[in-house]
């Protein structure tokens, strides 16, 4: 199993968790709004963890788990927006922490280290965006997770 | 999308409203770009 492509749930059966070590995180390939997804801690959590993505989609995706602050950055029209912390209380940015009022705390402006941590830049010709990305504490890097191109094609919205 | 995503939130505090943040996306769209 590799990270960043999904594998077929009909070959993963029986399979061993990817080598790049624990926790790692199991989703569904082609969902949003974090459905389906498991941050798997040790090996006993990994079968419960396929299913449960497998009940949402026939590919599944395995990626290394990474720690730290979880920043959303909008760009419109190549403007860079102000960025946004996504600090939900329970830990984990679930569906219920996306979707539940009071759930999860919305910071702006970040407060942000700006010697430490890279901004990221308007792009020439940008369409409407958003990027998150992450910053893992005592870090100087900061990883960018997804981009996403808006609108999306949603029959309806869940955000 | 709706008022309470993530880029409206952020819009917001830009100063954009979210009609004119559809607006903007809308002017922006087209099968050519």
């Amino acid at each position: 199993m590799r990270a960043g492509r999904g594998l077929r749930w009909a070959d993963l059966q029986g399979a061993k968790p990817p080598d790049f070590g624990f926790p790692l995180v199991v989703k569904p390939d082609r969902e949003g709004s974090t459905v389906g997804i498991t941050i798997v801690r040790d090996a006993s959590q990994w079968e419960a963890a396929l299913a449960e993505a497998a009940r949402h989609d026939s590919r599944i995706l395995a990626e290394g788990f990474v720690p730290g602050r979880e920043i959303t950055v909008g760009i419109l029209n190549g403007k860079v927006l102000p960025a946004i912390e996504i600090v939900p209380k329970s830990g984990f940015y679930d569906y219920q922490s996306k979707y539940t009022a009071g759930r999860t705390e919305y910071v702006i402006p970040v407060p942000m280290d700006r010697t430490s941590c890279s901004e990221p830049r308007s792009t020439r010709g940008a369409r409407p965006a958003r990027s998150g990305f992450g910053e893992p504490r005592g870090s100087t890097t900061a990883w960018i997770r997804r981009k996403r191109l808006l609108p999306r094609g949603r029959t309806r919205s869940r955000e | 999308m709706t008022e309470t995503s993530l880029l409206p939130k952020a819009a917001k505090f830009d100063g954009l409203s979210f009609d004119d943040l559809v607006a903007e996306i809308l002017s922006d769209a087209g099968l050519a770009k």
